[in-house]
């Protein structure tokens, strides 16, 4: 049986790492609350944008964006979003695999693999994949400097024909509780997937400033920035609500562990003390 | 008619303004377009520039964009900007305030940051203008 010494040293421990975990939740809800308000604010942006491109498109019924048309696929780009640190369960874990899987079975001759976030790229780097451009220091703080860089860079590999389809694989958000591994087609872009407009009550031409076709121009490569960004912003919610989970199970264990050895450190105190008393007695008589 | 109109001012995951407004100006490719409420739909793409409007409590209120799109549509209009910026973003210090002229607004040379920078400068100038005229008017009231 272990000392009663060792045993308050392993308490102390256990509530040490118990505070650590305990403060980690916390941050870990404050990043959460407002991750899901980003991502509120950022799927009602998208789908005014949506809305726009179909006013668009009904004024242009037969227009169609470079973005828009679908091409043989000789070559296929899977850009993976991934985790920025550990300490989240299986978050990164499963993430990976399942990016290596989609990246395994992907039948496109030719394959290009951009990974942002530090998790993953060390990921794929450990596995040998070649990885066609990484950035492993994108998170939510540095989006407004750097997703241009990303966003311009994907639209360049596609209208130059490097690329023939550009796939988003990342950890979409649902609840806190609730998140789905997705993969999307980001390019060529589908607009039969936006959401749906609701019905005007009566039609009226629009007016354009300036014309439609380069209000397209300009309106695809943003839309392609924001698709970015949310599915960043819900990577990282998706990170935050895994890492809340991981460090509510860790509170929990540890508040476990502490008290079976209280338990076992009363019962050691107590079986010294009996076995003191024992030898007093034995001494008496 | 209706008088007044609904805009909402969006940014990617950050910002989500409404108000109920007279009238809006804003920086479209061609210059700067105005609307009031009972407008034909309308969808324009907005480049670096200001962007004005009077609410229905007739308060002005100033702010400043990168770039981005707005719509109009059944009274409502949607604004959709890369990036926005506010009157409390801005130092208004005297040193601040731009003298001679300002960058070429033609913002496909511009660089994310030149276009802030040019469009916190339009809004240091339009301000000390409007507090300038302001100033003056009272002047003449006074010695009137």
């Amino acid at each position: 049986m272990a000392s009663l010494r060792d045993i308050r040293q392993k308490i102390g421990g256990v509530s040490t790492t118990q505070q650590i975990t305990s403060a980690m939740k916390m941050m870990s809800t404050a990043r959460l609350g407002k991750a899901i308000e980003a991502i509120n604010l950022t799927r009602a942006y998208i789908s005014k944008f949506e809305h726009m491109v179909q006013d668009l498109k009904r004024e242009l019924p037969d227009y169609k964006h470079p973005c828009m048309v679908a091409r043989p696929v000789k070559s296929s780009c899977i850009v993976v979003i991934g985790g920025e640190r550990g300490l989240c369960g299986g978050f990164n874990h499963d993430l990976n695999r399942f990016a290596q899987g989609i990246l395994e079975e992907h039948p496109a001759r030719s394959k290009k693999l951009i990974v942002i976030g530090r998790k993953a790229t060390r990921y794929f780097e450990q596995k040998g994949f070649e990885i066609f451009e990484s950035f492993p220091d994108l998170t939510v703080k540095t989006l407004d400097s750097e997703l241009f860089v990303v966003s311009s860079k994907l639209f360049k590999l596609y209208n130059s024909e490097k690329v023939d389809e550009i796939h988003l694989v990342y950890t979409s958000f649902a609840s806190a509780v609730t998140r789905y591994l997705t993969s999307i087609r980001l390019l060529p872009i589908d607009i039969t997937n936006m959401t749906g407009k609701p019905p005007a009550k009566r039609y009226q031409p629009f007016d354009f400033y300036p014309s439609p076709e380069e209000i397209f121009n300009q309106l695809m490569p943003r839309y392609l920035r924001n698709l970015l960004y949310r599915a960043i912003v819900e990577s990282s919610a998706s990170e935050q609500s895994a890492r809340m989970a991981a460090m509510t199970s860790a509170t929990d264990r540890a508040e476990e562990i502490i008290d079976e050895l209280k338990l076992d450190l009363n019962r050691s105190r107590q079986a010294l003390i009996t076995r003191e008393l024992a030898e007093v007695i034995a001494g008496s008589q | 008619m209706k008088r007044t109109f609904a805009l909402t001012i969006t940014l990617p995951g950050k910002h989500l303004l409404t108000f109920e407004a007279r009238n809006v100006v804003l920086p479209s490719k061609g210059g700067y377009i105005g609307f009031m409420a009972g407008r034909q739909p309308l969808l324009a793409t907005m480049e670096p520039g200001l962007i004005s409007l009077v609410t229905v409590e007739d308060r002005y209120m100033l702010f400043g964009t990168t770039g981005g799109f707005a719509e109009m549509l059944d009274n409502q209009a949607s604004l959709l900007c890369d990036s926005l910026i506010e009157v409390k973003d801005l130092d208004l210090s005297e040193e601040n305030v731009p003298t001679g002229k300002l960058f070429n607004r033609e913002s496909i040379n511009m660089s994310e940051t030149q276009k802030r920078e040019y469009v916190k400068q339009l809004m240091i100038r339009r301000l000390h203008k409007t507090s300038a005229v302001g100033t003056s008017q009272k002047t003449a009231q006074k010695t009137e």
